[in-house]
Protein backbone atom coordinates (compact mmCIF):
# COMPACT_ATOMS: atom_id res chain seq x y z
CA UNK A 1 0.00 0.00 0.00
CA UNK A 2 1.10 3.47 -1.08
CA UNK A 3 2.29 5.55 2.33
CA UNK A 4 -0.63 8.27 0.80
CA UNK A 5 -2.97 5.05 1.66
CA UNK A 6 -1.79 4.66 5.13
CA UNK A 7 -1.18 8.13 6.35
CA UNK A 8 -5.54 8.06 4.54
CA UNK A 9 -6.73 5.41 7.24
CA UNK A 10 -5.12 7.06 9.67
CA UNK A 11 -6.89 10.19 9.21
CA UNK A 12 -10.04 8.12 8.51
CA UNK A 13 -9.89 6.63 12.24
CA UNK A 14 -9.90 2.97 10.24
CA UNK A 15 -7.94 0.57 12.15
CA UNK A 16 -6.33 -1.13 9.54
CA UNK A 17 -3.90 1.54 9.52
CA UNK A 18 -1.99 -0.25 12.54
CA UNK A 19 -2.05 -3.20 10.21
CA UNK A 20 -0.49 -2.03 7.08
CA UNK A 21 1.91 0.12 8.96
CA UNK A 22 3.39 -2.75 10.39
CA UNK A 23 3.33 -4.79 7.33
CA UNK A 24 5.04 -2.43 5.45
CA UNK A 25 7.36 -0.51 8.15
CA UNK A 26 7.60 -2.84 10.97
CA UNK A 27 10.45 -4.40 10.25
CA UNK A 28 12.20 -1.08 9.76
CA UNK A 29 11.08 0.48 12.77
CA UNK A 30 11.99 -3.00 14.58
CA UNK A 31 15.94 -2.51 13.31
CA UNK A 32 15.98 0.85 14.42
CA UNK A 33 15.01 -0.21 17.71
CA UNK A 34 17.52 -3.20 18.29
CA UNK A 35 20.60 -1.00 17.13
CA UNK A 36 19.63 1.17 19.92
CA UNK A 37 18.42 -0.99 22.33
CA UNK A 38 20.53 -4.14 21.73
CA UNK A 39 17.19 -7.00 22.31
CA UNK A 40 14.96 -8.41 20.45
CA UNK A 41 12.00 -8.25 23.44
CA UNK A 42 12.25 -4.15 24.53
CA UNK A 43 12.63 -3.55 20.17
CA UNK A 44 9.11 -5.24 20.08
CA UNK A 45 7.83 -3.22 22.61
CA UNK A 46 8.74 -0.20 21.10
CA UNK A 47 7.41 -0.95 18.02
CA UNK A 48 4.26 -1.44 19.42
CA UNK A 49 4.49 1.98 21.55
CA UNK A 50 5.68 3.34 18.23
CA UNK A 51 2.16 2.40 16.63
CA UNK A 52 0.65 3.49 19.31
CA UNK A 53 1.87 6.87 19.25
CA UNK A 54 1.81 7.50 15.50
CA UNK A 55 -2.58 6.58 15.87
CA UNK A 56 -2.42 9.52 18.02
CA UNK A 57 -0.46 11.71 16.27
CA UNK A 58 -1.87 11.34 13.10
CA UNK A 59 -4.19 13.35 12.75
CA UNK A 60 -3.11 16.02 12.90
CA UNK A 61 0.27 15.40 11.52
CA UNK A 62 0.17 14.14 7.91
CA UNK A 63 3.85 13.37 7.44
CA UNK A 64 5.17 13.30 3.83
CA UNK A 65 7.66 10.81 4.28
CA UNK A 66 5.91 7.72 6.44
CA UNK A 67 8.95 5.52 6.51
CA UNK A 68 11.17 8.87 8.14
CA UNK A 69 8.32 9.59 10.78
CA UNK A 70 7.83 6.32 12.26
CA UNK A 71 11.50 5.99 12.56
CA UNK A 72 11.58 8.56 14.39
CA UNK A 73 9.16 7.78 16.88
CA UNK A 74 10.72 4.49 17.16
CA UNK A 75 13.79 5.77 17.36
CA UNK A 76 13.35 8.48 20.18
CA UNK A 77 11.30 5.33 22.11
CA UNK A 78 14.33 3.02 21.81
CA UNK A 79 16.84 6.17 22.88
CA UNK A 80 14.29 7.29 25.85
CA UNK A 81 13.93 3.35 27.08
CA UNK A 82 17.26 3.11 26.34
CA UNK A 83 18.59 6.44 28.96
CA UNK A 84 16.06 4.90 31.32
CA UNK A 85 17.77 1.59 31.73
CA UNK A 86 21.63 2.84 31.69
CA UNK A 87 21.14 6.41 34.02
CA UNK A 88 23.20 4.16 36.68
CA UNK A 89 25.64 2.09 34.56
CA UNK A 90 27.25 1.16 31.61
CA UNK A 91 25.71 -1.43 30.17
CA UNK A 92 27.65 -2.04 26.32
CA UNK A 93 25.63 -1.74 23.09
CA UNK A 94 26.01 -0.43 19.81
CA UNK A 95 24.53 2.96 20.99
CA UNK A 96 27.17 3.19 23.06
CA UNK A 97 30.00 3.02 20.96
CA UNK A 98 27.64 5.25 19.02
CA UNK A 99 27.10 8.20 21.78
CA UNK A 100 31.21 7.78 22.47
CA UNK A 101 32.14 9.37 18.63
CA UNK A 102 29.18 11.23 18.86
CA UNK A 103 31.05 12.87 22.09
CA UNK A 104 34.21 13.75 20.58
CA UNK A 105 32.15 16.96 18.94
CA UNK A 106 30.93 18.31 22.27
CA UNK A 107 32.24 19.07 25.30
CA UNK A 108 30.23 17.02 27.49
CA UNK A 109 28.97 20.32 29.60
CA UNK A 110 25.54 20.20 30.62
CA UNK A 111 24.11 22.87 29.07
CA UNK A 112 20.68 24.70 29.13
CA UNK A 113 19.22 23.92 25.80
CA UNK A 114 16.29 26.71 24.46
CA UNK A 115 13.98 25.58 21.60
CA UNK A 116 14.68 28.12 19.19
CA UNK A 117 18.72 27.34 19.68
CA UNK A 118 18.11 23.50 18.72
CA UNK A 119 15.84 24.28 15.82
CA UNK A 120 18.90 26.65 14.87
CA UNK A 121 21.32 23.75 15.56
CA UNK A 122 19.15 20.89 13.91
CA UNK A 123 19.16 24.03 10.63
CA UNK A 124 23.09 23.88 10.86
CA UNK A 125 23.80 20.46 10.69
CA UNK A 126 21.27 19.78 8.04
CA UNK A 127 23.20 22.56 5.83
CA UNK A 128 26.27 20.94 6.95
CA UNK A 129 24.90 18.02 5.42
CA UNK A 130 24.37 19.76 2.44
CA UNK A 131 28.02 20.55 1.62
CA UNK A 132 28.98 16.07 1.96
CA UNK A 133 28.28 14.19 -1.08
CA UNK A 134 25.31 11.65 -0.90
CA UNK A 135 27.74 8.52 -0.07
CA UNK A 136 29.23 10.68 3.14
CA UNK A 137 25.73 11.99 3.83
CA UNK A 138 24.50 8.47 3.30
CA UNK A 139 27.07 6.44 5.71
CA UNK A 140 27.02 9.53 8.61
CA UNK A 141 23.06 9.28 9.13
CA UNK A 142 22.94 5.38 8.69
CA UNK A 143 26.03 5.88 12.25
CA UNK A 144 24.15 8.52 14.01
CA UNK A 145 20.96 8.05 12.95
CA UNK A 146 20.53 4.59 12.25
CA UNK A 147 23.45 3.56 14.57
CA UNK A 148 23.50 0.99 12.31
CA UNK A 149 27.01 -0.95 13.29
CA UNK A 150 30.15 -0.15 11.26
CA UNK A 151 30.53 -3.42 9.68
CA UNK A 152 27.32 -3.67 8.43
CA UNK A 153 28.19 -0.27 7.13
CA UNK A 154 31.41 -1.36 5.29
CA UNK A 155 29.14 -4.52 3.61
CA UNK A 156 26.44 -2.19 1.90
CA UNK A 157 28.59 0.19 0.61
CA UNK A 158 31.21 -2.25 -0.48
CA UNK A 159 33.91 -0.14 1.84
CA UNK A 160 36.82 -1.99 4.45
CA UNK A 161 35.46 -1.37 7.87
CA UNK A 162 38.79 0.98 8.36
CA UNK A 163 37.80 3.05 5.11
CA UNK A 164 34.33 3.24 6.98
CA UNK A 165 36.00 4.58 10.72
CA UNK A 166 38.64 6.36 9.14
CA UNK A 167 35.74 8.24 6.56
CA UNK A 168 33.29 9.00 10.03
CA UNK A 169 36.07 10.03 11.54
CA UNK A 170 36.72 12.80 9.08
CA UNK A 171 33.46 13.82 9.12
CA UNK A 172 32.90 14.31 12.76
CA UNK A 173 35.76 16.66 12.52
CA UNK A 174 34.44 18.45 9.59
CA UNK A 175 31.14 18.35 11.81
CA UNK A 176 32.99 19.94 14.99
CA UNK A 177 34.83 22.53 12.40
CA UNK A 178 32.00 23.72 10.96
CA UNK A 179 29.78 24.22 13.61
CA UNK A 180 32.13 26.14 15.94
CA UNK A 181 33.06 28.36 12.33
CA UNK A 182 28.86 29.38 12.96
CA UNK A 183 29.20 30.02 16.56
CA UNK A 184 28.12 26.44 17.91
CA UNK A 185 30.59 25.36 20.52
CA UNK A 186 28.94 22.18 21.63
CA UNK B 1 26.43 20.03 25.10
CA UNK B 2 26.30 16.15 25.92
CA UNK B 3 26.37 13.34 23.41
CA UNK B 4 22.85 12.30 24.34
CA UNK B 5 21.49 15.55 23.26
CA UNK B 6 23.58 15.96 20.22
CA UNK B 7 22.14 12.18 19.32
CA UNK B 8 18.37 13.46 20.12
CA UNK B 9 19.20 16.63 17.10
CA UNK B 10 20.77 15.04 15.18
CA UNK B 11 17.45 12.47 15.30
CA UNK B 12 15.69 15.92 13.74
CA UNK B 13 17.54 16.72 10.44
CA UNK B 14 16.21 16.91 7.29
CA UNK B 15 13.81 13.25 6.56
CA UNK B 16 14.24 13.27 3.01
CA UNK B 17 18.07 12.79 3.68
CA UNK B 18 17.24 10.39 6.83
CA UNK B 19 14.80 8.32 3.87
CA UNK B 20 18.07 8.50 1.54
CA UNK B 21 20.12 7.02 3.38
CA UNK B 22 17.56 4.31 4.96
CA UNK B 23 17.38 3.44 1.36
CA UNK B 24 21.00 3.12 0.70
CA UNK B 25 21.37 0.46 3.50
CA UNK B 26 18.34 -1.43 1.71
CA UNK B 27 20.36 -1.65 -2.11
CA UNK B 28 23.78 -3.30 -1.72
CA UNK B 29 26.73 -1.30 -3.37
CA UNK B 30 28.36 -3.30 -6.14
CA UNK B 31 32.06 -3.80 -4.42
CA UNK B 32 34.76 -1.16 -5.69
CA UNK B 33 36.89 -2.93 -7.87
CA UNK B 34 39.53 -5.41 -6.81
CA UNK B 35 42.89 -3.66 -6.43
CA UNK B 36 45.23 -4.02 -9.71
CA UNK B 37 48.82 -4.67 -9.67
CA UNK B 38 50.70 -1.70 -11.14
CA UNK B 39 52.45 -3.58 -13.29
CA UNK B 40 49.33 -4.73 -15.27
CA UNK B 41 48.37 -1.26 -15.29
CA UNK B 42 51.44 -0.26 -16.69
CA UNK B 43 51.03 -3.21 -19.43
CA UNK B 44 47.86 -1.58 -20.26
CA UNK B 45 49.34 1.69 -20.70
CA UNK B 46 50.99 0.54 -24.74
CA UNK B 47 47.26 0.37 -25.74
CA UNK B 48 46.17 3.48 -24.66
CA UNK B 49 47.02 6.95 -25.25
CA UNK B 50 48.53 8.73 -22.75
CA UNK B 51 47.44 11.85 -23.66
CA UNK B 52 43.83 11.04 -23.78
CA UNK B 53 43.82 8.43 -20.13
CA UNK B 54 45.48 9.21 -17.13
CA UNK B 55 46.16 5.96 -15.05
CA UNK B 56 46.14 6.19 -11.43
CA UNK B 57 48.07 3.51 -9.52
CA UNK B 58 45.13 2.95 -7.12
CA UNK B 59 41.93 1.70 -9.12
CA UNK B 60 39.23 3.43 -6.67
CA UNK B 61 41.73 6.98 -6.38
CA UNK B 62 39.42 8.43 -9.11
CA UNK B 63 36.35 7.55 -7.15
CA UNK B 64 37.83 9.23 -4.13
CA UNK B 65 38.85 12.40 -5.49
CA UNK B 66 34.98 12.76 -7.10
CA UNK B 67 33.81 12.03 -4.06
CA UNK B 68 36.50 14.41 -2.12
CA UNK B 69 39.18 15.64 -3.98
CA UNK B 70 41.03 16.76 -0.76
CA UNK B 71 41.29 12.96 0.29
CA UNK B 72 44.64 12.37 -1.51
CA UNK B 73 46.70 15.03 -0.20
CA UNK B 74 46.17 13.81 3.13
CA UNK B 75 45.14 9.84 2.72
CA UNK B 76 47.79 7.60 0.93
CA UNK B 77 46.33 4.21 0.42
CA UNK B 78 48.14 1.24 -1.15
CA UNK B 79 47.20 -2.80 -1.23
CA UNK B 80 50.59 -3.22 -1.33
CA UNK B 81 53.07 -3.94 1.46
CA UNK B 82 55.91 -3.06 -0.29
CA UNK B 83 54.49 0.62 -1.52
CA UNK B 84 53.27 1.09 2.72
CA UNK B 85 56.82 0.25 3.38
CA UNK B 86 58.61 2.59 1.05
CA UNK B 87 56.39 5.34 2.51
CA UNK B 88 56.32 4.47 6.42
CA UNK B 89 59.56 2.16 6.58
CA UNK B 90 60.24 -1.45 7.85
CA UNK B 91 59.72 -0.93 11.68
CA UNK B 92 56.00 -0.90 12.04
CA UNK B 93 55.58 -4.80 12.13
CA UNK B 94 53.71 -4.72 8.78
CA UNK B 95 54.94 -7.32 7.29
CA UNK B 96 53.82 -9.57 10.25
CA UNK B 97 50.20 -8.42 10.05
CA UNK B 98 49.78 -11.51 6.86
CA UNK B 99 47.88 -14.30 6.67
CA UNK B 100 48.99 -18.08 5.30
CA UNK B 101 47.89 -18.01 1.89
CA UNK B 102 46.47 -16.06 -0.62
CA UNK B 103 44.60 -12.63 1.32
CA UNK B 104 43.99 -9.37 0.55
CA UNK B 105 45.75 -5.95 2.39
CA UNK B 106 44.88 -2.32 1.90
CA UNK B 107 47.16 0.10 3.74
CA UNK B 108 45.40 3.72 4.59
CA UNK B 109 48.29 6.32 6.24
CA UNK B 110 46.80 9.60 7.20
CA UNK B 111 48.55 12.98 7.67
CA UNK B 112 47.49 15.78 9.42
CA UNK B 113 47.82 18.18 6.55
CA UNK B 114 49.20 18.33 2.81
CA UNK B 115 52.67 17.56 2.70
CA UNK B 116 55.29 14.77 2.44
CA UNK B 117 53.68 11.42 3.26
CA UNK B 118 56.90 10.27 4.46
CA UNK B 119 57.25 13.00 6.64
CA UNK B 120 56.82 11.42 10.27
CA UNK B 121 55.61 14.82 12.33
CA UNK B 122 52.50 14.92 9.73
CA UNK B 123 51.72 10.99 10.72
CA UNK B 124 48.59 10.89 12.12
CA UNK B 125 47.73 7.04 11.73
CA UNK B 126 47.86 4.07 9.71
CA UNK B 127 45.05 1.55 9.23
CA UNK B 128 45.78 -1.71 8.19
CA UNK B 129 43.36 -4.33 7.14
CA UNK B 130 43.99 -8.16 5.82
CA UNK B 131 41.34 -10.72 5.06
CA UNK B 132 41.67 -13.93 3.28
CA UNK B 133 38.28 -13.10 1.72
CA UNK B 134 36.89 -13.26 -1.80
CA UNK B 135 37.91 -9.46 -1.63
CA UNK B 136 39.40 -6.94 0.67
CA UNK B 137 35.78 -5.91 1.31
CA UNK B 138 34.91 -9.51 2.33
CA UNK B 139 36.07 -9.22 5.94
CA UNK B 140 32.83 -10.15 8.08
CA UNK B 141 31.65 -13.53 5.92
CA UNK B 142 31.66 -16.61 8.02
CA UNK B 143 34.65 -18.74 7.65
CA UNK B 144 36.98 -15.59 6.59
CA UNK B 145 39.98 -14.48 8.65
CA UNK B 146 40.34 -11.10 9.27
CA UNK B 147 42.79 -8.70 10.75
CA UNK B 148 42.73 -5.02 11.78
CA UNK B 149 45.01 -2.81 13.03
CA UNK B 150 44.95 0.66 13.85
CA UNK B 151 48.49 2.66 14.68
CA UNK B 152 48.02 5.52 16.55
CA UNK B 153 51.05 8.09 15.88
CA UNK B 154 49.75 11.36 17.35
CA UNK B 155 47.24 10.27 20.32
CA UNK B 156 44.24 10.01 17.95
CA UNK B 157 42.02 7.16 18.09
CA UNK B 158 38.88 8.89 16.40
CA UNK B 159 38.43 6.18 13.10
CA UNK B 160 38.12 2.97 16.08
CA UNK B 161 35.57 2.43 18.57
CA UNK B 162 37.87 2.77 21.40
CA UNK B 163 35.36 0.87 24.44
CA UNK B 164 35.82 -2.45 22.20
CA UNK B 165 39.83 -2.08 23.25
CA UNK B 166 39.11 -1.68 26.94
CA UNK B 167 40.12 -4.50 29.21
CA UNK B 168 41.81 -5.42 32.32
CA UNK B 169 43.46 -8.18 31.27
CA UNK B 170 47.28 -8.09 30.32
CA UNK B 171 49.73 -10.57 29.26
CA UNK B 172 53.78 -9.92 28.55
CA UNK B 173 55.34 -10.70 25.08
CA UNK B 174 58.94 -10.28 25.52
CA UNK B 175 59.00 -6.47 25.74
CA UNK B 176 55.70 -6.13 25.34
CA UNK B 177 52.79 -5.55 27.71
CA UNK B 178 49.55 -6.31 25.64
CA UNK B 179 46.17 -5.31 27.01
CA UNK B 180 43.51 -7.63 25.29
CA UNK B 181 40.32 -9.27 25.81
CA UNK B 182 38.71 -12.09 23.74
CA UNK B 183 34.96 -13.14 23.27
CA UNK B 184 32.67 -14.79 20.98
CA UNK B 185 29.19 -13.64 19.32
CA UNK B 186 27.17 -15.16 22.16
CA UNK B 187 29.25 -13.25 24.95
CA UNK B 188 28.84 -10.08 23.02
CA UNK B 189 25.49 -10.38 22.32
CA UNK B 190 24.92 -11.10 26.13
CA UNK B 191 26.41 -7.30 26.41
CA UNK B 192 24.20 -6.24 23.68
CA UNK B 193 26.67 -5.60 21.54
CA UNK B 194 26.24 -6.79 17.76
CA UNK B 195 29.39 -6.52 16.05
CA UNK B 196 27.76 -7.68 12.69
CA UNK B 197 30.44 -10.05 12.19
CA UNK B 198 29.48 -13.40 11.02
CA UNK B 199 33.06 -15.15 12.46
CA UNK B 200 32.49 -16.18 16.02
CA UNK B 201 35.89 -15.66 17.75
CA UNK B 202 37.25 -11.94 18.17
CA UNK B 203 40.22 -10.63 19.84
CA UNK B 204 41.62 -7.25 20.88
CA UNK B 205 44.88 -5.83 21.67
CA UNK B 206 46.19 -3.06 22.58
CA UNK B 207 50.27 -2.22 22.56
CA UNK B 208 52.88 -0.09 22.23
CA UNK B 209 55.75 -1.04 19.31
CA UNK B 210 58.07 2.32 18.75
CA UNK B 211 56.69 4.59 20.75
CA UNK B 212 53.60 4.18 19.03
CA UNK B 213 49.91 2.45 19.98
CA UNK B 214 48.49 -0.59 18.23
CA UNK B 215 45.03 -1.30 18.18
CA UNK B 216 44.15 -4.92 16.73
CA UNK B 217 40.98 -6.71 16.16
CA UNK B 218 41.08 -10.14 15.10
CA UNK B 219 37.66 -11.94 13.70
CA UNK B 220 38.45 -15.93 12.85
CA UNK B 221 35.77 -19.21 12.99
CA UNK B 222 39.52 -20.39 14.29
CA UNK B 223 39.63 -19.94 18.35
CA UNK B 224 43.48 -19.71 18.13
CA UNK B 225 43.71 -17.21 15.57
CA UNK B 226 43.92 -14.29 17.78
CA UNK B 227 46.89 -15.82 19.56
CA UNK B 228 48.22 -17.03 16.39
CA UNK B 229 48.78 -13.14 15.07
CA UNK B 230 49.77 -12.24 18.21
CA UNK B 231 52.47 -14.53 18.68
CA UNK B 232 53.59 -13.45 14.90
CA UNK B 233 53.53 -10.07 15.39
CA UNK B 234 55.73 -9.97 18.60
CA UNK B 235 57.69 -13.00 19.41
CA UNK B 236 58.06 -13.76 15.49
CA UNK B 237 56.75 -17.96 16.53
Amino acid sequence: MEDREIVNLYWERNSNAIKETASKYGGYCKTIAKNILGNNEDAEECVNDTYLNTWNSIPPNRPNVLSTYLGKITRNLSFDRFRHRHADKRGGGEIELVLDELGECVSGADSVEQEVEKKELVRAINSFLDTLSQEKCNIFLCRYWYAIPVSEIAIRFGMSEGNVSVTLNRIRSKLKNYLKERGYDL
Amino acid sequence: MKKEELFNIIGEVDEQKVAAAGMAMNTKKKSRPVWVKWGAMAACLCLVVVGALTMFPYENWTEHQADDPNWSKTHFETAELSEIEAVCGTDLLLDKIALSGDYHSEYILEITEEGDFKNTDLWSNLSVSVTNGKDIHDQSSEGVDNVFCFISFDGDTGAINLPLWESDTTMELNEYSVQYSEKTNEEYAAEGITLGHKQNYHGYAVFTHNGYTYYLSTNSDNADFFDSIINQMLTGE
